[in-house]
């Protein structure tokens, strides 16, 4: 009898424990902002501290940080040794940005803002196409599910993170939280370009582009393009749709050349409304900004968070023959973010390898020729302009003279 | 499992029967032979060595005949080692070596490491142990605590293994001064995290709630 109640109290003890299978994940939540309220005329306001990591951008004398989300920090650059930090110029959900003449084009989430500059310290907003950009949301620092967003509401201005434990199964199982809708976390980034009179330079990172009187912006998977020959009245042509997953636009010419995730395609701007595709170079997955010069293309091509894939390179394509680009070389990086050229002067920001700067005299062989390397400069991005190559990294921007490149000299630098 | 269980078990139970001197025949000459006593009568003793030597003392030589009782030493380092099977929800394979220390016959504390498994991952369990025997005789009820950390022993990159802790009532009996075999019941707790893919910051918390039975070998 003593057993047989022994053994039952086995049973039951046994049958008591269970585990316990938790999901624990975390959730965007939209926060809004009325409509009436997000379309009040940008402000500038007095200069603040650059704090973040954002697209640069020069036009004549002037230096422009974006803060990502928040607005473009004004500096004065003509002399990089003694930079000036004019203003800031607020800007709900700024990501990228490009200057034409005296015009300043920038989105703000869903709209396109023009800022008249001609008075630099005095910029004021001229015209806005709303709506043009729907599925703008704020950056997101993390790859998290996003709640469900209604329009009604207003605009979606940030996030807050919701913490969010549910059942699961020993096999991790996840049925998409309730509430939530899908949405890639790609949104507008920025890198150098420059094309047509009177219009500035970008970092190799960027979606926005001009070329002659027309912006083109990148939103999601649709090529956007804007006539400004009237900046005042911008108007916005139909998207052109691109089957890939296009990261930088880079303006040579009437082309386009863009920067996707498996591969570097070109579009003509002839027809300016209507972009069309004349070639591409397909590689394997990964991140890949884009800069051009005379009949070469220089792409580096990354690993990291988003950018899957295992190819860490810098790859030199013939574009003599437009329709027909031919990849020549392919030189192994650490782990490649922006990229700029000027004259023989290939400059690379190799992620923890720091900024390398290769004789491009021959592009066939530029990634054989390191003249000089700062591996205590984590660079994401570069514009080289008229012996100045200013640098943005993790930490700061760094403006070097590099007159010698052989003995690059340090002028000026911000710290986030 | 049941079946390697049922082996280890006999193993054991082989081991202590086959190791234990049952008997000591204290000698007039101040002699003392530990082993079986296979006779003892008018005409003498005859006693079977752990070596397999049989003695034969005739009545005379014979001091006394007593029962062999283990001594076993109340202070000083010891090793436990443990086979067990975590019950509950899943099945979960146990092997546990302790090393440690007796500060008298009642406490003991040592450091442990093992392997075990938990659904589909393996851990190598790190922990310390705690253990109080109530009874200072060769054979004492005791209860243990354990306290420490599982391992991953593979996919580091996602699997961050987590705290583990549990408590046993048991049995420890020595058969001879240095080896004595324990058998124990009690509860298992691990909370384990397995971070996956589908989102940043996504992570799977297994809380494991276990009934823990251990059987194993003591040496001292």
């Amino acid at each position: 009898m003593k057993k047989t109640t022994l053994f039952l109290a086995l049973i039951a003890l046994l049958s008591a424990c269970h585990d316990k299978i938790t999901n624990r994940y975390f959730t965007c939540i939209p926060v809004y902002t009325d409509y009436e309220t997000f379309r009040q005329p940008v402000n500038f306001e007095s200069a603040k501290t650059i704090s973040k990591n954002g697209n640069i951008y020069i036009k004549d004398n002037y230096l422009f940080v974006i803060e990502p989300d928040a607005g473009i920090h004004f500096i004065n650059n003509e002399n990089p040794s003694l930079p000036n930090n004019l203003g800031f110029l607020s800007i709900k959900g700024c990501t990228g940005m490009s200057i034409k003449d005296n015009y300043l084009y920038a989105n703000s989430f869903i709209d396109l803002v023009v800022i008249d500059i001609t008075s630099i310290t005095a910029p004021n907003e001229v015209s806005r196409i709303e709506n043009i950009f729907p599925q703008a949301v704020p950056v997101m620092e993390k790859n998290y599910p996003v709640g469900m967003i209604d329009k009604n509401l207003g605009v979606v201005t940030s996030w807050r993170y919701e913490e969010t434990k549910e059942k699961s199964e020993p096999v991790p199982v996840w049925n998409n939280c309730i509430n939530c809708m899908e949405l890639s976390i790609s949104s507008f980034s920025s890198q150098n370009t420059t094309s047509g009179s009177g219009t500035g330079t970008s970092g190799s990172i960027t979606k926005f582009t001009i070329i002659n009187n027309y912006l083109y912006v990148m939103d999601y998977n649709q090529l956007k393009p804007i006539n400004i020959t009237n900046p005042t009245a911008p108007v916005a042509s139909e998207p052109v749709s691109i089957w890939r997953q296009v990261e930088t636009l880079f303006p040579h010419n009437d082309y386009i050349f863009m920067g996707t995730t498996s591969g570097m395609i070109i579009y003509t701007t002839v027809n300016p409304d209507m972009p069309q595709y004349v070639s591409a170079v397909d590689h394997m997955t990964g991140c890949d900004p884009v800069v051009v010069q005379g009949d070469y293309c220089y792409v580096t091509i990354r690993t990291g968070n988003t950018c899957v894939g295992e190819l860490d390179q810098l790859d030199v394509i013939n574009i003599s023959d437009i329709n027909s680009p031919v990849l020549m070389k392919s030189f192994e990086m650490e782990n490649p973010h922006g990229l700029g050229i000027s004259g023989n002067s290939l400059f690379v920001c190799d992620g923890k390898d720091g900024l390398k700067i290769f004789d491009a005299t021959n592009p066939e062989t530029c990634g054989d020729n390191l003249i000089h390397q700062f591996k205590d400069l984590e660079a994401t991005d570069i514009i080289p302009f008229n012996n100045v190559a200013i640098v943005i990294g993790e930490d700061g921007i760094y403006q070097y003279d590099y007159s010698d490149l052989s003995d690059m000299k340090l002028l000026s630098s911000f710290k986030f | 499992m049941k079946n390697l269980l049922g082996f280890v078990f006999i193993c054991f139970v082989s081991i202590s029967v086959s190791a234990q001197p049952n008997s000591i025949v204290k000698l007039k000459n101040g002699s003392e032979i530990k082993g079986e006593i296979l006779k003892n009568d008018e005409s003498g003793v005859q006693l079977k060595t752990r070596d397999g030597s049989v003695w034969i003392f005739s009545k005379e030589e014979v001091a006394s005949t007593e029962k062999f009782i283990p001594s076993v030493s109340r202070k000083g380092f010891y090793n436990r080692s443990t086979i067990g099977v975590m019950g509950g929800d899943d099945f979960s394979p146990s092997l546990q070596i302790v090393n440690g220390y007796s500060f008298n016959s009642h406490w003991e504390t040592g450091i442990g490491i093992g392997f075990e498994q938990f659904y589909w991952n393996k851990y190598i369990p790190i922990f310390i142990e705690g253990k109080y025997s109530l009874l200072n005789k060769t054979t004492s009820p005791f209860v243990s605590m354990i306290a420490g950390y599982q391992m991953p022993l593979s996919n580091f990159n996602s699997n961050k293994g987590g705290f583990t802790g549990g408590i046993q009532l048991g049995i420890t009996h020595y058969f001879s001064n240095h080896i004595g075999i324990s058998t124990s019941a009690g509860y298992r707790f691990a909370q384990l995290k397995v971070m996956n893919m589908w989102w940043d910051d996504f992570a799977t918390i297994q809380q494991i709630n276990r009934f823990e039975i251990r059987v194993g070998l003591v040496f001292r």
